[in-house]
């Protein structure tokens, strides 16, 4: 295993042990056929005014090729959070005019509907250097996790809401 | 002026001096501020895509104060770009369109249409955790600032195009260019 794949796999165990000690579900997939990274999945849990959505947190080192990842010290770990599935098209107006306002606010991160797969989604990059050290790699991992869930705590409701058109654009 | 402040100062005045040294031109813009004495880079980017267009680029630290900072953790680099302001009303349906694909795409920030200018924008920002010494906060904003050229760069011109009706949403997509 050459030194980019082993840091791969002990920055995702490091990760994987941090969800665990914050006490979030989590459980860490290794490559296969379908994927040729480790993806670490996690369950936020009881976001929004009332606590009663779940939401599916994705975490993976973006795509490299093997050239690339010999030169480039560093790679993109993209947290994705999946708010919703199976959106529906005819409320994609109003959610394209919510994001656009919601993105130009949020302090990290954005906001975005996958067309090909209908994901309402929140997504985060961020650079992960190959010789950080492991409490780097907590620290960093602790304050992304804190935001992301503090947005989505802030705008679940108004996109689901909207999401699943019992709100029309133009009222917020 | 804090030591959270300095130390943020220091990142940013070294993005500015290295932006100069690759031949951008740097605008430094301090805030008549005697607590945080904030610095906000206005970068000119004058080849942007094949089209060479021209776009400015600002560059600043989230307006945090010490506390604020020691309580939350970390610091956030904002990086901004309007990169076309006034934009014909029939185009924004394609070029919102456009944007959806592009920003699921795109490691860093994303594209946006504010509404009450009517201008296209691309927004990035980076965290830098409290406890990261200089170096390392650096490089991380190296990267970041990269990152942030790179695909204003690259997705230019289709932006552009669409802006000028030269193409639409679509066409776009089955080109293989979003």
């Amino acid at each position: 295993m050459n030194n980019w794949r082993q840091f791969e796999k002990s920055t995702m165990e490091t990760l994987a042990k941090e969800f665990e000690n914050l006490q979030i579900p989590v459980k860490l997939y290794e490559p296969d056929e379908q994927s040729s990274t480790y993806v670490l999945v996690s369950l936020l849990e009881g976001l929004g005014e009332k606590g009663e959505h779940d939401v599916k947190l994705e975490m993976l080192f973006l795509p490299l090729d093997e050239g690339d990842r010999e030169v480039i010290p560093f790679n993109f770990i993209q947290f994705f959070a999946v708010i919703k599935e199976n959106v529906n098209e005819a409320s994609y107006e109003a959610l394209m005019e919510l994001i656009n306002d919601m993105n130009s606010k949020i302090p990290v991160g954005s906001l975005g509907i996958s067309t090909d797969s209908k994901i309402l989604y929140l997504k985060y990059c961020c650079p992960f250097i190959q010789d950080m050290a492991s409490e780097m790699i907590i620290t960093m991992a602790d304050a992304i996790i804190s935001l992301i869930i503090q947005e989505l705590n802030t705008f679940i409701d108004t996109l689901i809401d909207t999401a699943d058109k019992r709100l029309k654009k133009g009222i917020h | 002026m804090g030591e959270k402040n300095i130390f943020e100062r220091n990142l940013i005045l070294k993005i500015a001096e290295e932006l100069e040294n690759v031949g951008f031109l740097v605008k430094r813009f301090v805030l008549d501020d005697a607590e945080s004495g904030e610095v906000i880079l206005d970068i000119v980017f004058n080849c942007a895509g094949d089209r060479a267009d021209t776009h400015e680029i600002e560059m600043s630290f989230l307006h945090l104060k010490e506390d604020q900072i020691n309580e939350m953790g970390f610091h956030v680099f904002e990086i901004f770009s309007c990169m076309k302001d006034d934009l014909p009303f029939n185009t924004c349906n394609q070029l919102a369109r456009a944007i959806l694909r592009i920003n699921r795409k795109v490691p860093a920030g994303a594209f946006g249409i504010d509404e009450d200018y009517r201008a296209l924008y691309y927004k990035s920002s980076c965290l830098i955790t409290d406890d990261m010494v200089e170096e390392a906060a650096y490089h991380m904003l190296q990267i970041h600032v990269g990152v942030f050229i790179n695909t204003l760069d690259y997705y230019n011109d289709v932006l552009m195009d669409i802006i000028d009706e030269n193409r639409t949403a679509d066409e776009a997509i089955k080109k293989g260019l979003l």
